[in-house]
């Protein structure tokens, strides 16, 4: 009896399997393909050889048995009996405890025990032939592989010799550039200390020039500040001499007014006493311009139209008639009518004032007579004196006018004077001299403030100097424009050495910084993991291809091999050596190969000849079997029959049998039957035989557990 | 089926030359490591 249970199982399509089997000693699993069948079968294997892959030689069994114990939960129960039903053996997997329980006959036991007492044989059936060719067929596919690998390792071999002449080259790359940053270094070290060097002189002249310029702007500004001081001086000089013309202008306006009143009076006082002088004087050419033609000018309303020549000449004329009327005077006054007249005018004025004042009674009625008297009598005299009283009259008012035109003459030469200082001050022009003054007092304070500004700009660091004592009191240069200037030059001409120096600096840093970038990239460059060299690389990828060639050319006999069904080959010595060392290796491989119910012993294959080169045991020597007396199928089932029928000594055994669709019935029927004895016999546990059936017909079916017929009839009569 | 017996490795170490075998080693080696 045979039950196989299971769960757990973790695979692509675990929908088409059963996890359940059950059967008696001789059973059938069927199914489509892919429907778990020799799932089943490598589970079995697997179980009975301790739960280790490694113990299965069958590469497909292998294969099988490690997915299924990759199944992480998974779980198995195997019960086998035997015919008699007294040999029991149950195995129990638990993946998750890691190791197998095995018990026989209800008793636990170890693994060693089970396979002291058991013998599993396996069989995929199928011609030798047909195997022979399946491992051929594998060489060639792992050949190819190969041939592939070699190919990678070719590509791998070129990039490490690549990788390796690319480090190589950047390592000498680096060294070179490494030197070149020594040599740039030691430049800009050179260049630095020149840098500091100029820079120190710089800032000495630097120092000296700040000193000078600082005491020259000093000076500048004291200059200036003394001419603007005095400036102003000047300014308020100018402004009092303009405040006293002022006054002066007034004085002029005054004088102006009394010159033309007095004129004007002059000229009202001629024109009312003109009938005095018609009287006395000639009407001649120069009567006429004295008193009709210019006597106008003295009317003026200015004082520049009064004409002074025509006052000199009044005053002239005036003192001519004013010396003829004297003249005339003292004529008439020395006659004897005028001074009769004169002494009773006298009488008159004594008897007038006798009559006002005394009062003397005795003389009154004769006074009154004798002023009547006198009265006529200077009646009598008076026409005679007439002319003497208009002489005086005329004298009077030459007297008079001359006086007044004294006082004009007086008035327009201090007027004159006047107008002399006025027209002095406008002259000088003080106004305009202030406005220049004020202007340049604006251009120096404007100076002052620039050169205060710039006094300033320079004064820490004067006073740092100072401060410091680097310059010395001897060392203090007279102010000289010459000395700055050339000291400006001086801190030019250092101020380009500096700046050429620090533009080589910065191009050298430039060009550093360049080698170091470049330095950084080759540094990413790392020496490849290779620990051949590029002369071992370099001939490593020529054995690569050399023996890709090969592998190649094995392939290509491979296919030669099983293209021919012909015997032999037209092949040369190196290709009859392929062969045999293929068919050693083959030999090798197979070990054994059976034929009429014999199991030979395989030393080699003959490909040329089609052969297997067999021993049998030792007494009989090399034999010959060819590839075709190898009957279809017999071949497995004799293998099968041959052990099946083997002394075990006492071992019981298990048979799994894999496709044997590619059996025909009759062999299939021999088997069965000569199993059928042997599990009678209670020798054979379990015969489990998996074979495909149609996938059109029920493609989705799982695969099942049939038993054998008869044994269920057997099973039935018991 | 594959074990020591029939690793075909022991086929080319008969067929080709002790360096050429060498190379091939290494080109296993070389696979392996990139497998891992």
């Amino acid at each position: 009896m045979f039950e196989l249970t299971y769960k757990n199982l973790q695979v692509n399509n675990i929908e088409k399997y059963s996890e359940n089997y059950k059967g008696n000693n001789i059973c059938i699993l069927k199914g489509p393909n892919d429907s778990g069948k020799t799932t089943v079968l490598s589970m079995i294997k697997l179980a009975l050889s301790n739960f280790k892959p490694d113990n299965i030689d069958d590469e497909i069994m292998k294969e099988k048995s490690k997915i299924i114990l990759n199944s992480p939960d998974f779980e198995m129960n195997l019960f086998i009996s035997s015919y008699d039903n007294k040999f029991k053996i149950e195995i129990k997997y638990d993946k998750k405890k890691g190791y197998p329980e095995y018990y026989i006959n209800n008793k636990q036991e170890g693994y060693t025990y089970l396979s002291d007492n058991l013998q599993i044989l396996y069989e995929v059936p199928g011609e030798p032939i047909k195997k022979l060719e399946r491992i051929i067929g594998d060489i060639k596919d792992e050949l190819f592989d190969y041939e592939r690998l070699l190919e990678k390792y070719r590509d791998y071999i070129y990039k490490a010799f690549e990788d390796l002449k690319n480090y190589e080259e950047s390592e000498d790359k680096k060294n070179k550039l490494e030197n070149k940053i020594k040599d740039l270094n030691k430049k800009l070290e050179d260049y630095n200390s020149l840098l500091k060097q100029c820079e120190k002189e710089s800032q000495e002249i630097n120092d000296k020039y700040v000193y000078i310029k600082y005491n020259k702007l000093n000076n500048d500004i004291i200059l200036r500040t003394s001419e603007l001081e005095s400036i102003e001086r000047e300014i308020q000089k100018l402004k009092k001499k303009n405040k006293r013309i002022q006054r002066s202008n007034k004085k002029i306006r005054d004088y102006s007014n009394q010159i033309i009143n007095k004129s004007n009076n002059i000229y009202y006082s001629i024109i009312q006493l003109k009938p005095l002088f018609d009287s006395f004087v000639k009407k001649d050419n120069v009567f006429y311009e004295i008193f009709e033609k210019e006597l106008s000018s003295l009317n003026s309303r200015e004082v520049e139209s009064i004409s002074v020549n025509y006052i000199v000449k009044l005053y002239s004329y005036l003192d001519n008639i004013k010396e003829l009327v004297r003249t005339e005077l003292e004529r008439k006054e020395n006659s004897k009518l005028y001074l009769q007249y004169k002494i009773i005018d006298e009488i008159i004025k004594v008897l007038n004032n006798y009559i006002e004042n005394l009062d003397i009674k005795i003389l009154d009625s004769n006074v009154g007579e004798l002023l009547k008297k006198l009265y006529v009598e200077k009646e009598k005299y008076k026409r005679d004196i007439e002319g003497v009283e208009k002489l005086e009259n005329l004298k009077n008012v030459c007297d008079s006018l001359i006086a007044e035109l004294d006082e004009l003459k007086n008035l327009l030469n201090t007027y004159e004077k006047e107008k002399q200082i006025e027209s002095d001050s406008i002259e000088e022009n003080y106004e305009s001299q202030i406005d220049d003054l004020e202007n340049r007092k604006n251009e120096l304070s404007d100076e002052i403030d620039s050169l205060d500004k710039e006094i300033i700009k320079i004064e820490d660091k004067y006073n740092e100097i100072q401060n410091s004592n680097k310059i010395s009191v001897s060392d203090i240069p007279v102010i000289d424009d010459s000395q700055l200037s050339n000291l400006e030059k001086d801190l030019n001409k250092y101020k380009h050495i500096c700046e050429y120096y620090n533009n080589k600096i910065e191009s050298l840093n430039r060009d550093k910084d360049n080698l170091i970038n470049e330095l950084n990239r080759l540094e990413t460059i790392k020496k490849p993991s290779t620990t051949m060299t590029r002369d071992e690389l370099e001939s490593e990828y020529q054995r690569v291809d050399e023996v890709k060639e090969k592998l190649n050319k094995y392939i290509k006999l491979i296919d030669m091999l099983l293209k021919s069904d012909k015997r032999g080959f037209n092949i040369n010595n190196s290709e009859i050596e392929f062969y045999d060392k293929l068919g050693k290796y083959i030999s090798n491989i197979l070990k054994y190969i059976y034929h009429l119910h014999e199991k030979y012993y395989l030393l080699n294959i003959d490909f040329i000849n089609r052969e297997y080169i067999v021993r049998l045991n030792e007494e009989i020597g090399e034999q010959r079997i060819s590839f075709i007396s190898i009957g279809t199928g017999t071949s497995a089932l004799n293998g099968l029959l041959a052990r099946m029928k083997q002394d075990t000594s006492g071992k019981k055994q298990i048979i799994l049998v894999d496709e044997i669709g590619d059996m025909d019935e009759n062999n299939l029927k021999n088997l069965i039957k000569i199993a059928e004895e042997e599990v009678k016999s209670n020798k054979l546990l379990l015969l489990l035989m998996a074979r495909p059936e149609s996938n059109d017909l029920n493609a989705k079916s799982k695969a099942i557990c049939d038993s054998y017929r008869n044994l269920k009839e057997d099973e039935t009569n018991e | 089926m594959k074990n020591e017996e029939n690793d075909i490795k022991n086929l080319l170490k008969e067929l080709l030359s002790e360096e050429e075998y060498k190379t091939l080693e290494r080109a296993l080696d070389y696979a392996k490591k990139r497998s891992d």
